[in-house]
Formats: structure tokens, C-alpha cells, sequence
């Protein structure tokens, strides 16, 4: 279980992320918002990789920004799959999986052979060898994936991962997505992904939560008369009435 | 795949440690007279600051920008070996540029030592501890760079950083602060300052340490020592700093040993110990040529001491000038031998505040007169006004009295 406590966090003057607050439980939950809304702030936090101005976060009850044995046992359950998927050009696929698993704290050994397994997962096993410069940007998407996967976390926090996907890629990743098991959290501007993959859903607005809950409870949110792709509807009238009721930074 | 291992084999160590060696090579194969160079070795401490110490945190700058890209960055941030991996490229780079640097260091050190002119130990300890600090505080520097500056610019702009810090820093009587030191010549009894080496490794450690610490804590590496760490370090360079600004600048780099060797005996030539080799040689082309000139008319005196800080003014021995460098074979060089023999004593107002011009204009007038009087197999007739006034030049030096000098004026003949 991933849980964020007042959660806050500004860039100089501006502040992207005010005091929030969510609890994300096994599943697929999907974080919506628009952009400049503070997803990647979010997701960035949940997985350690950003400290927050204040406010916690728990993995399984391990403080992320704890004590040094706190916070290793806590990222030893998370792994991020970050929105710019940019690796070393030089390196391989493997390499770059490899060392990553490595980094989050496999032995070189174990690193190795799960690297393998999970390029095999996002169907690239046959070019684990190429350089990372001689993929196109779909398949360095799924390297990136696949260096989440090979973790072995509990938890994933996915940023945008269809994103800059031809419609045939995309629907490739929302299938591997599809596999995935424990708690994923996973920002996304596709409703199409969301509404196959998601159970629950957070819509974040301004750097707050504006709704949380059920896809099935987002789309009750739409409007009358409103029959298709109601979920996406249900989304629009979260930040319409948050326009209406929350003051924005 | 461990961080070595990917380092190692992606990153730039690869050309840094074959373009070293090569360097290296180089410069150890066009030199000659390395054997006799046992001080010298030491020279390679100051290579390190001038050339290597840029070059290494340009390149550090340059894989650090090349390699922690957006992506990976946030990636090294949430994983629990991130620090650590960071590190390990630093690391990896600063072996691949220290490693050709000790090679050479040692190789010449080695053929000092197998010809009998090894350089002390300690001294090359020390380089070696003072080279290792500041290639690191260099690559440190160059690590921070890098995660500062989001350009290629990266390389260069830490590289000449590094360059012009030592530089920069002059003014403030801070000189050698970031480099090594070493030697442009010989050093024969002298060893480094250990109260300026303590200092200097506490300031390129302690610069070390904060660059790192500020650098991972730019990728989001924030250690969990809070701000003690950093603060101390900031007390230990400030107090190295102190250390030394207020040092003696005559005895910044290198001070005296007091451990003396004499060999030979007409004349017996000493010195200190490190410098025995020469010493040898010194005295067989002393013997040889005074026997020469004695025949003459010259009086020399029987001992000669090398011109180091350990010897101090003394009117009953001469000077001994001996640049390992110019040694010809086994013999001193014909200018060496001439001023040698035209420096029969160590004259008080050689280490005084005033300069003695009239002894240092005849000294170098006799010692011209000496080196063409020796480069021909014909006798030195004992007659002749210049040979009259050469022995006379030289019983005046003896007894470092100015007012005794002939009105002779060779150099300008």
C-alpha cells in the first residue's frame, strides 16, 4: 500500500503539489490531470525519487524519506518508470536494465537473468543487445518498462507509459500493462488505456486531489445525456468543478 | 551488471586510460637521463595537477552530463544503490587517469632506484598520497559540474575550472593549493613540508567530499548525515586554509633534510644521502680536473658541498653544482664542473640579504675561464696573464674577500 501524507512540494515560488493526501491499494489506479498538474511531481514522490517540501510517504508502512534503513527497505518495494525515457545511447537494452535492477539492489548475478525476463515480457528479448540509439522510441518505452518490471517491486509508479506510442504500440503496452501484478499507479492523458486497465482512478487538479474513487464512480460524474465515454466526461466535469470551487496557484 | 562493470565499459575511461598511457610512453621514451633522475620522479606530482587534474574533471563533467541523463537520473535518485552508482563512475574515471600517471611515476622511480639514486620513499609517498587527493577533489569537481550544467559544455567548463582555480587562488597566498607540487630541477635533500602536505590533503579531501556530497544531493541523493557532514568539512578547509596561509612561503613546498654523505677524497665531495650518485661522479671529474689546473698554480679546496639547503655557509669547503640532468654519461657537464671549480667556498654573503655582485661577476668569469681552459688537451701554462689572474680570481673567492679580486674581467674578453 502506498500512502502519501500532506504531501507538499513547490518549484521556487510555485507550488505543484498542495497537501496531498491519498492512500493507492492493490490494483491498477490510474492518476489522471492535465498537464502541469503535478502527475509526474506525484509519482516522482511516491517512488523516492523526489523529495517532498513536506509531508510523508509509506510503502508498507517503510517511511520513503525515513532513516537510511527505512527508506532502503521502502525503495527496495517501489520502482518508477519516468515519463522521459532517456538512457545512455551507448548502452544496450540489457545493459540498461541490468544495471538498473543492479542499482535498486539485485546482486549482479540476479540482475542479469531478471533483465533478460523482463525484456523477454515487453517482447524485446531479440534486441536486448542493441544499443539503445538503434531503438525506435517505442521500444525504449518498453525498455523502460522493462526496467521497472525487472525490479521485482510490489508497487510501480508508471508515468505516462503510452505516451508518444503509435496506436499499434500502444495498444502492445496497455496489453503488458494489462499483466502487470501488485499496485500500479500509472498517469496517463488516455482515457482509451484507463478506462481498459484502471480501477480506481485519482484526478489531480492544481496540485490537489480533486476526486478519488472508482472508474465506474467517475463516470457517474458525467453529465446527463452524456452515453459515450462517459468516464472521460465524468473527468472534464471533475476539473470544471474544481475550476469552479478550488482556487488555482 | 554491476556500475564498475557498466562504467568501465561505456563510459569514457576506456579512451582516458589508453590516451594516458600512450602520453606516458611518450614522455618516459624522449626523455633520457631518467636513471639519474631519482628526485626528478617526483616531477611527475606536478603533471598531475597541470594537465591531468583538468583533463579528468572535464571528463568526469562529460560522462556525468552524457551518462545520468533526465531519465536516468530520477532512476538513480529512487534506487537504493544510487548513490553508490554515481560514485563508481567518478571512481572508475579517476583510476583510469591515475593509474597511467603512478605507472609513470613508478617506472622512473624504479630506474632511479636499479642505478643506485632511488628517491626516498617517504618523498614518493607522499606524491603519490598528494596526487591521489587532488586527481580526486579534480573528478569531484568535474561531478559536480556536470550535474550543474545540463550542456556538453559540461567538460570543458569544469576542465577549465579546475585549470584556473590554482591560479585564482595566488593572491590569497594559497599557491599549490590544488596541485601536487614537485620539482622543475633537482631537489637533493629535500623532502615536502609536512605541515603544508597534511594541510593540502585536508583541503583536496575535504573538497573532494563536499563537491560530492553537493553533487548527489543535486540528483537528489540527499544522505542521511543531514548538514553535519557538510559543516565539518567546511571546518576542516577552513582550518587547512589557515594552515596554510600563515605557513613560511620559502618553505612552502620542500624543506631540508640534514642526513649527509661524503664520498671521494681529493676532493671529498658531499652531500645528502639521496644524492650519493652524483656525488661519485662529481668527485672522480673534480679529481681529474684539478689535478690539472694544480699543476698550474690553482689551490682547490679539499672538500666540496652540494649546493642544497641543508649546507650551510662554510668558507673551508666549496660548492658543488651537479644538475642530474646535464650529465653527460658518467660525467658532469663541462659548465657544472667550471662553476663547481670557481666556487671554492660557501661564502657567508652567498646566503646573505644583500647580493655579493663582485663575487658572483668573477665566479661566473672564472667558471667561464675554467670550462674553455679544460676543453682542450693542451697545457695550461702557469705564465700566462690570464692564468695569473684566474688563480688570483680564485684564491680571492676562497677567501670570499671581494677586495682582493684582480682587475679581470674574462666573461667580457
Amino acid at each position: 500500500m502506498l500512502v502519501a501524507e500532506q504531501v507538499h512540494r513547490a518549484y521556487g515560488a510555485r507550488s505543484v503539489l498542495n497537501d496531498v493526501s491519498i492512500t493507492i491499494n492493490t490494483g491498477v489506479t490510474a492518476l489522471l490531470g492535465v498537464n502541469g498538474a503535478g502527475k509526474t511531481t506525484l509519482l516522482s514522490i511516491l517512488a523516492g525519487a523526489l523529495r517532498p517540501d513536506s509531508g510523508s510517504v509509506r510503502i508498507d508502512d517503510e517511511e520513503v524519506f525515513g532513516s537510511s534503513a527505512s527508506r532502503r527497505r521502502a525503495l527496495g518495494k517501489v520502482a518508477l518508470m519516468p515519463q522521459s525515457a532517456t538512457f545512455p545511447p551507448h548502452m544496450t537494452a540489457l545493459e540498461v536494465v541490468e544495471y538498473l535492477t543492479w542499482m535498486r539492489g539485485a546482486s549482479a548475478r540476479h540482475a542479469r537473468i531478471v533483465a533478460k525476463d523482463a525484456l523477454r515480457r515487453v517482447l524485446l528479448d531479440d534486441r536486448a543487445s542493441s544499443k539503445i540509439k538503434t531503438l525506435s522510441g517505442g521500444m525504449v518505452r518498453r525498455v523502460c518498462l522493462a526496467q521497472a518490471i525487472a525490479s521485482g517491486a510490489e508497487h510501480l509508479c508508471l508515468d505516462e507509459p503510452s505516451t508518444g506510442l503509435d496506436p499499434q504500440q500502444r495498444r502492445a503496452m496497455v496489453g503488458l500493462l494489462a499483466e502487470l501484478e501488485g499496485t500500479v499507479l500509472l498517469s496517463s492523458h488516455v482515457m482509451e488505456d484507463v478506462a481498459d486497465l484502471a480501477q480506481n482512478v485519482l484526478v489531480l487538479d492544481a496540485g490537489a486531489i480533486a476526486f478519488a474513487g472508482g472508474l465506474a464512480d467517475l463516470a457517474d460524474l458525467a453529465p446527463d445525456g452524456v452515453d459515450e465515454r462517459r468516464a472521460e466526461a465524468g473527468f472534464l466535469s471533475v476539473l470544471t468543478s474544481s475550476v469552479d470551487t478550488t482556487p488555482r496557484q | 551488471m554491476t556500475a564498475i562493470r557498466a562504467w568501465a565499459l561505456r563510459s569514457s575511461a576506456g579512451w582516458l586510460f589508453g590516451g594516458l598511457c600512450v602520453i606516458v610512453a611518450a614522455v618516459i621514451v624522449s626523455r633520457s637521463g631518467w636513471q639519474w633522475q631519482g628526485q626528478w620522479a617526483v616531477s611527475w606530482g606536478a603533471g598531475t595537477s597541470i594537465v591531468l587534474s583538468p583533463l579528468l574533471a572535464g571528463v568526469v563533467a562529460f560522462d556525468v552530463h552524457r551518462f545520468l541523463t533526465p531519465g536516468l537520473r530520477l532512476l538513480t535518485a529512487s534506487a537504493q544503490r544510487g548513490a553508490r552508482s554515481v560514485v563508481a563512475l567518478v571512481v572508475v574515471l579517476t583510476v583510469a587517469a591515475a593509474v597511467p600517471w603512478f605507472a609513470g611515476m613508478s617506472t622512473t622511480s624504479v630506474r632511479a632506484a636499479a642505478t643506485g639514486a632511488p628517491p626516498l620513499m617517504t618523498t614518493w609517498l607522499v606524491y603519490v598520497a598528494l596526487g591521489v587527493a587532488v586527481l580526486g577533489a579534480a573528478a569531484s569537481v568535474g561531478l559536480l559540474v556536470g550535474t550543474l550544467v545540463p550542456h556538453l559544455l559540461a567538460g570543458p567548463a569544469a576542465a577549465a575550472l579546475v585549470y584556473v582555480g590554482p591560479i585564482l587562488v595566488l593572491p590569497l597566498g594559497l599557491q599549490g593549493i590544488l596541485s601536487v607540487g614537485g620539482a622543475t630541477g633537482p631537489t637533493y635533500g629535500m623532502v615536502p613540508n609536512p605541515t603544508v602536505v597534511a594541510a593540502t590533503l585536508a583541503v583536496n579531501l575535504s573538497l573532494m567530499a563536499l563537491c560530492s556530497v553537493a553533487a548527489l544531493g543535486r540528483l537528489g541523493l540527499r544522505p542521511s548525515f543531514g548538514k553535519a557532514l557538510p559543516i565539518a568539512l567546511v571546518i576542516v578547509l577552513a582550518v587547512s586554509l589557515v594552515a596554510l596561509v600563515s605557513s613560511d612561503p620559502r618553505t612552502r613546498s620542500l624543506t631540508g633534510t640534514t642526513d649527509v654523505v661524503c664520498t671521494g677524497t681529493s676532493p671529498e665531495t658531499c652531500g645528502p644521502t639521496d644524492a650519493s650518485a652524483v656525488l661519485e661522479v662529481a668527485s672522480r671529474d673534480l679529481e681529474d680536473a684539478s689535478s690539472r689546473l694544480t699543476a698550474a698554480g690553482f689551490t682547490f679546496p679539499d672538500e666540496y658541498a652540494l649546493d642544497a639547503p641543508t649546507m650551510p655557509a662554510d668558507e673551508t669547503r666549496g660548492l658543488l653544482f651537479v644538475d642530474p640532468t646535464t650529465l653527460q654519461g658518467d660525467h658532469m657537464s663541462e659548465w657544472d664542473r667550471g662553476l663547481t671549480l670557481a666556487t671554492p667556498a660557501a661564502c657567508p654573503e652567498f646566503y646573505g640579504d644583500a647580493v655579493p655582485v663582485e663575487l658572483l661577476d668573477a665566479q661566473a668569469a672564472l667558471s667561464l675561464w675554467f670550462v674553455a681552459a679544460l676543453s682542450t688537451s693542451e697545457d695550461i701554462a702557469p705564465t700566462d696573464p690570464d692564468t695569473v689572474a684566474a688563480v688570483s680570481t680564485l684564491d680571492a673567492l676562497r677567501a670570499c674577500d671581494s677586495s682582493a679580486l684582480p682587475d679581470w674581467d674574462y666573461a667580457t674578453r
